[in-house]
């Protein structure tokens, strides 16, 4: 450990102590109130301010991108696509069941009529073919 | 709170998230969404890119909690999840993502003696997305994200040696360049 590592360890992690990793501490605290080490802190400083600088966008993640993250993933429930992929067999089998009581009820021969079988007879009603 | 209390309670949501609870997700969402958008702003730049980044990120937690192993920190974790995500960007933007050489930036000579605050935040902006990438996620993830040497290290998938030098040589690319600017 010497004044050469602190050295490094400034160019690296910066001025600040925090930044540097815990196995770097002492060194920090050995170097860091000499005359040497000011002066390589000082320059390290200097990176530190301009990095500083970057005043990344702290403002709030917008609503809109939170709601739409929450939607995209409900969009993906499973439940949900389980639900959707019985929706759309009900539908079928309805359908399906509709056009077999359509074909059923077209083949079946049609119920007498009760008025004209009173006036015509059951006879007559069946001759022209009611 | 105690941090230890912020993983539990990370914990548990990630629990709950894995049986597709959609309530623990939104408040999983709310939690870590402002730091996910600023790291990852940090790393591609563009808001709306980073959006995007974000958005799939979140995405990759609900389709992957169960698989999820609840002995790691859900942060640390995530960070994982955003950091390939940004190379994902780089890569498909054509930046190259594995230069550990060093890059000279762009040294335009600058003669403004009195930058507004964003302007200069701009340049550094600037001298940073030209950095390599690896360069520029170390910096992102131990100066600004404040990530532990092991963390940072683990999450670039490099030893900690390694991450000294990128942060060495990513330090030293901008001090070359901005020096105009470092008083």
């Amino acid at each position: 450990m010497d004044i050469d590592r602190f050295h490094e360890c400034a160019q690296a992690y910066g001025a600040l102590r925090r930044r540097w990793p815990e196995s770097a501490h002492a060194l920090f605290d050995r170097f860091a109130t000499s005359e040497e080490g000011q002066a390589i802190l000082a320059e390290a400083e200097r990176v530190d301010h301009f990095l500083d600088a970057w005043q990344a966008d702290r403002s709030e993640a917008p609503t809109a991108l939170e709601q739409a993250i929450i939607a995209r993933a409900n969009g993906m429930h499973p439940n949900r696509q389980i639900r959707a992929r019985h929706a759309w067999w009900s539908t079928a089998a309805i359908i399906l069941l509709g056009f077999a009581l359509g074909f059923s009820q077209a083949r079946r021969e049609p119920a007498p009529d009760p008025i004209a079988q009173m006036i015509f007879g059951p006879t007559v009603q069946r001759g022209v073919g009611l | 709170m105690d941090p230890s209390d912020d993983e539990d309670i990370d914990r548990a949501l990630m629990a709950a998230v894995a049986r597709q609870d959609a309530r623990a997700y939104a408040t999983l969402v709310r939690r870590h969404l402002a730091w996910a958008l600023r790291f990852v702003g940090r790393m591609v730049g563009a808001r709306p890119d980073a959006e995007d980044v974000v958005q799939t990120g979140f995405l990759r937690v609900w389709q992957g909690a169960a698989r999820w192993e609840p002995d790691a920190r859900f942060r640390t974790w995530f960070y994982r999840v955003l950091y390939n995500l940004c190379m994902d960007h780089f890569r498909a933007h054509g930046v190259p993502t594995d230069a550990l050489d060093d890059t000279l930036l762009d040294d335009r000579p600058s003669n403004e003696d009195q930058l507004f605050a964003r302007q200069r935040s701009e340049r550094v902006r600037q001298a940073l997305a030209a950095l390599p990438v690896r360069q520029r996620a170390a910096l992102v993830l131990r100066y600004y994200e404040e990530r532990s040497q092991a963390e940072a290290a683990g999450l670039l998938g490099v030893s900690e040696g390694a991450l000294e030098s990128l942060l060495s040589r990513g330090r030293a690319a901008l001090k070359k360049n901005i020096g105009d600017l470092l008083h």
